[in-house]
């Protein structure tokens, strides 16, 4: 199998601003991670908040201004999904708008292929050609997490990140979202990087786990080794907590 | 709370209907006047207000009325540019300090700073009697500039809060660049606050060359503005004139008025 | 301290950059000799009369020549009337800073009352007229509020004269009598947008949780108000009243036109046209101190409300 992401003992941390009467303190956020991503591959990355996962996502997408290692992306455009559909979306734009912006900024589409490409990915997810007029405060939450998954899909990206992003979603709604990015890895060959503090959420879409605390991988195994045979004391807790 | 919301759109209807009637009379003014706004009638001369002169005369027999729509274009047309130059870089320094931040945010707005601790009436006095070239575009660029400041301010608080916004961070991700950014995803997103702001511009470039015309620092003598004849109306005040001066004073509260309406409204309606 | 220090430091700072920037406006526009010859005049006589007001230096020499007296307290003489600045200035910067006081003393006193019956009654009648009737005080300019005072009280009640000013030397009471009107004009405008400004501050504090937990506790509206609400909402409005007093100096170099003031607003628009450097620089640089002192109070004053903004 061909790799699509690698990172490479990545270390990060910050400087808290020291005051009149603190020190200024030097808080590790990530400590020699490690792992790789394959082509087709859902990986999920679990712990709690703090734990160093969502840097680590905005290391590999190239948001955190400095770290130490090696990030060695495989693929072009990689794409990030939110966990708040509600603020992922541009609040003055339509749908339209929205969808057709990614395409204007990469593509050599005329206009029409534009309007294809972003018709044909809104019934991708699920959606009706009607809601390219429509503003974003004028759909529900699943509505508009489809909406942000089609956002990120257009530009047709190998990798996507993927940052807890149904849990701010009711129950029966997860379960169709977490449906639909499934299908949506089958269709375009997609690789995930799924980070969630919910084993459930998890075991529903994903491979392989990386088990992360206080900036540090403790474990990375199959999804059925992990939910098995957890070997460190902090999977097992994860895990017994989702049962 | 359903009594303010009520009042809300009160403020709202009557600055926007001042605001287009005003205007409207205005715009009518350029092509259309009752007189000629420049014909002297000597058997007419210092009437008061009637049917036939809406305004009454003035001390030559002019009518006041036709003078007045003539005029407020002057200041009109004024404003007009003083807010689209002025909010125009006002914004766009707003943006580029919000959106980029360092050295250029500290450099421009300590500027910008500097500039609003004094008075922007006063400054404008000054300047304009130093230059010492009376006329509508040197008012137009001497305001614009001086009005830089105010509009960088409001557009620099909301680029610095939007920025921060998700929907941002994936416009970046997607390879926008920032100048795209700034123009196509924020500030649509700025428009509801940066309305208001402009809408006071109106008020305060209307209220800005009145005080310079009537000081006359303004518009030079052969162009006739709001603020030139009310210095004008002014000398015939004690010789039993008053209409004059209340009716040109009188359309300049109009005109300020429905833009501080209008402003007060969509400032309302936001919240 | 090493605060008020720094602020001080920043002052001189703007007055140094100032003073040298309006000195050089001049050295671009041109000089009084042309003012004072006409344009009729020989080279030699324009030569002459340069070299006997200092003109024929440079720009920097006569900068620092002039950066040197003023810090003594020497203003310099004018290049048109050869008198000293100072004594030309005297009595017009005391009936301008008088207006300007008078004008601010009034705005004060009228709008916090005001503001705060306003925010006690929200919502009813007289709220709403307050409201109302200070959206429309606001759209009055200053200049046009001052000829409708002389309209009413000058044409039809026949209470003063316009143009009649008395010297604050002559007879002080006149002299306050007739600075009354004009004062009213400069701070009429303020006092609409003070009054809105302080019971919107108000009323967002009323709205905070602390002032909310007191209510709960049993406390009155109106002591809550008092107690709570009316402290922090000053904050904002002390700002504001700040560069309402800056604003108004502007407002008496128009407003002392009017009513035919003598004050250093028309010294400064003649001796600007005259090219009189010296009594121009004297003007704008008691202008600046003036702005930047009554900044400088409300800074200090707003920290002595707002512990947290004490570090």
């Amino acid at each position: 199998m061909n790799k699509i992401l690698e990172v490479k003992h990545v270390s990060a941390s910050y400087t808290t601003q020291g005051g009149a009467f603190s020190r200024e303190k030097v808080q590790i956020v990530l400590h020699d991670v490690s792992f790789d991503l394959y082509e087709g591959e859902a990986l999920g990355l679990v712990g709690e908040s703090g734990s160093g996962k969502t840097t680590i996502a905005r290391a590999i997408l190239g948001f955190l201004p400095k770290y130490e290692g090696e990030i060695i992306h495989y693929s072009k455009r990689p794409q990030l999904i939110f966990q708040d559909p509600y603020t992922a979306l541009n609040p003055a734009r339509t749908v339209g708008w929205i969808l057709e912006e990614p395409l204007k900024i990469y593509g050599k589409f005329d206009r029409a292929e534009r309007r294809r490409r972003i018709i044909e990915m809104l019934e991708n997810v699920g959606l009706s050609e009607e809601y390219m007029t429509r503003r974003p405060s004028e759909l529900s939450g699943g509505q508009r997490q489809r909406v942000s998954i089609a956002a990120a899909l257009i530009v047709r990206p190998k990798l996507v990140i993927a940052d807890e992003p149904v849990s701010a979603l009711d129950v029966t709604i997860q379960a169709q979202i977490l449906q639909l990015l499934d299908d949506m890895r089958d269709k375009y060959g997609l690789s995930y990087l799924f980070i969630s503090h919910d084993m459930n959420v998890v075991y529903q879409l994903c491979d392989r786990v990386i088990v992360m605390k206080k900036g540090v991988i403790v474990e990375d195994n199959t999804i059925d080794e992990i939910f098995d045979h957890p070997k460190h004391p902090y999977t097992r807790e994860l895990v017994e907590a989702s049962r | 709370m359903a009594n303010s919301k009520q009042k809300n759109t009160w403020f709202l209807k009557v600055g926007l209907i001042l605001t287009v009637f005003m205007v409207a009379v205005i715009l009518i003014g350029q092509f259309w006047t009752p007189y000629d706004p420049a014909e002297q009638n000597v058997a007419a001369k210092s009437l008061s207000p009637s049917l036939a002169h809406l305004m009454g005369t003035d001390y030559l027999g002019r009518d006041i009325f036709s003078r007045v729509m003539e005029g407020a274009g002057t200041t009109l047309f004024i404003a007009f540019f003083v807010v689209l130059l002025g909010s125009a870089a006002g914004i766009l320094v707003g943006a580029l300090t919000g959106y980029l931040g360092g050295i250029v945010d500290t450099v421009l707005m300590k500027i910008c700073d500097s500039i609003t601790a004094f008075p922007s009436i006063l400054l404008a006095i000054i300047i304009l009697k130093v230059l010492d070239r009376p006329g509508k575009w040197t008012v137009i660029w001497v305001l614009a500039i001086l009005f830089i400041p105010s509009f960088a301010r409001v557009s620099r608080t909301e680029y610095v809060r939007i920025k921060k916004q998700n929907y941002i961070s994936l416009a970046r991700l997607e390879g926008a660049s920032p100048a795209r950014i700034m123009a196509l995803h924020i500030l649509p997103n700025a428009f509801p606050v940066l309305l208001p702001a402009i809408t006071i511009g109106f008020n305060n470039a209307v209220l800005a060359e009145a005080s310079m015309s009537f000081l006359g620092v303004g518009v030079s003598a052969t162009e006739a503005s709001l603020g030139r004849m009310l210095s004008d109306a002014q000398n015939y005040l004690v010789t039993g004139l008053p209409w004059y001066a209340l009716c040109v004073g009188g359309t300049i509260v109009l005109l300020i008025l429905g833009f501080s309406l209008l402003a007060e409204g969509l400032q309302q309606r936001r919240k | 301290m090493r605060y008020v220090l720094k602020k001080l430091a920043v002052m001189l700072a703007t007055l140094l950059v100032l003073s040298f920037l309006s000195f050089a406006a001049f050295e671009m526009i041109g000089d009084p000799v042309t003012t004072i010859l006409g344009t009729n005049a020989t080279p030699e006589a324009v030569a002459e009369l340069r070299a006997e007001l200092g003109l024929d230096r440079s720009l920097f020499v006569r900068y620092f020549e002039w950066l040197g007296r003023f810090v003594t307290g020497d203003f310099g003489t004018s290049y048109i009337y050869r008198l000293p600045v100072k004594g030309m200035l005297g009595e017009k910067l005391v009936n301008t800073l008088v207006l300007t006081l008078m004008g601010f003393a009034l705005a004060v006193v009228i709008s916090i009352p005001l503001g705060v019956v306003s925010a006690r009654n929200e919502g009813r009648w007289l709220d709403r007229f307050l409201t109302v009737f200070n959206q429309i005080v606001m759209a009055i300019p200053s200049f046009f509020v001052a000829i409708l005072l002389m309209v009413v009280f000058g044409l039809v009640l026949r209470l003063f004269t316009p143009g009649t000013f008395v010297s604050y030397k002559d007879s002080p009471g006149a002299f306050l009598l007739y600075m009354l009107f004009p004062a009213i004009s400069i701070a009429l405008p303020r006092v609409a947008m003070t009054e809105k400004m302080l019971r919107t501050s108000i009323l967002e504090e009323m709205q905070k949780n602390y002032v909310r937990t007191a209510y709960a506790r049993g406390m009155s509206r109106r002591t809550a108000m008092k107690a709570h609400a009316l402290k922090n909402a000053m904050l904002p409005v002390i700002t504001f009243l700040a560069v309402g007093a800056a604003e108004m100096l502007a407002g008496s170099i128009v407003i002392e036109q009017i009513f035919s003031v003598p004050g250093i607003g028309r010294l400064l628009m003649v001796s600007i046209g005259q090219r009189d450097v010296p009594v121009v620089e004297a003007i704008i640089m008691i202008l600046a101190v003036w702005v930047m002192l009554v900044h400088f109070i409300s800074e200090i004053l707003s920290e002595a409300f707002d512990p947290r903004m004490r570090s």
